[in-house]
């Protein structure tokens, strides 16, 4: 489960998941699971932690300089046993997991592209190109002179 | 790739305009290739420009777009045939998708116009 940047509630503090979480399922059910995250500037990362698993403290966190000058607080990678949480702490990891995930979402598809550096050229000549097409053969876009012409430009990597 | 396959769908309908429907992408021969193929259902030229050159030509990169390389914004645009572009539609967000019904209905408008002027120099 990917979990994008995104701010969350947990316990009314601001949290803001910034990693990957691998949730481990075996056949005795859901058992561990890593979770990077980070936390707004202005709340200990340790604190966060806690409100997560209030037993254990973090296997492992080191405070980056590049997050910091990001504004951001401490960096820290946690691995804690699933099973090990009170029902509360179960319930919370699960509820902010879903939560982010959607919400992650929805952020992403609601997000704006930036701005086309062309906007609009209207009346004036396309620039002319010349590519491959998909059977690797030449293509010339002034050969297409005289006909109507829809550029279609799709975003690709699919 | 959504719109992609409502156009070929749709090929039909940009035939009888006259309209040579031409998607271009970063994406390399083999994956343009494929395009053509599934999405594209062998309707139209795919063409491939993997260092977004005219992409770039056409103001229409964008940076870092997909997992730090840059794309294309999703952009519709018209040429007439004299070789001027006629109008262009881009993208402002993931669900922002041109239909077929829309490209189509733009396309006439624009044939419209280009016929009165034609009539009336």
């Amino acid at each position: 489960m990917i979990l994008r940047n995104q701010l969350v509630l947990v316990n009314g503090m601001r949290v803001n998941i910034q990693g990957r979480a691998d949730v481990r399922v075996t056949q005795h059910g859901l058992k561990r699971f890593n979770i990077s995250f980070d936390c707004v500037t202005g709340y200990d990362a340790s604190e966060c932690l806690r409100l997560w698993n209030p037993k254990r403290r973090p296997s492992s966190g080191a405070k980056t300089p590049a997050l910091t000058a990001a504004g951001i607080g401490n960096f820290f990678t946690c691995s804690v046993s699933f099973l090990s949480m009170s029902s509360f702490s179960r319930l919370m990891v699960i509820a902010v997991l879903l939560s982010t995930y959607y919400v992650g979402n929805v952020m992403t598809q609601t997000k704006p592209y930036p701005k086309a550096q062309v906007a609009s050229a209207l009346g004036q000549i396309a620039p002319d190109f010349a590519l491959k097409n998909q059977d690797g053969k030449d293509f010339k876009l002034s050969e297409q002179r005289g006909h109507w012409v829809l550029l279609y430009f799709y975003r690709g990597y699919w | 790739m959504t719109e992609l396959r409502e156009f070929a769908q749709r090929s039909d309908n940009f035939t009888k305009l006259g309209v040579r429907v031409l998607p271009i992408s970063v994406d390399d021969q083999q994956h343009a290739h494929e395009a053509w193929e599934k999405a594209g259902n062998k309707k139209f030229t795919i063409l491939s420009d993997p260092g977004a050159t005219v992409i770039g030509k056409y103001g229409l990169l964008h940076h870092a777009g997909h997992e730090g390389a840059d794309i294309a914004l999703r952009t519709t645009l018209l040429i007439g045939p004299d070789g001027r572009e006629r109008w262009r539609r881009v993208s402002q967000s993931v669900p922002d998708i041109p239909t077929a019904d829309e490209t189509l209905s733009k396309i006439k408008e624009s044939q419209e116009q280009n016929s009165s002027v034609d009539k009336n120099p």
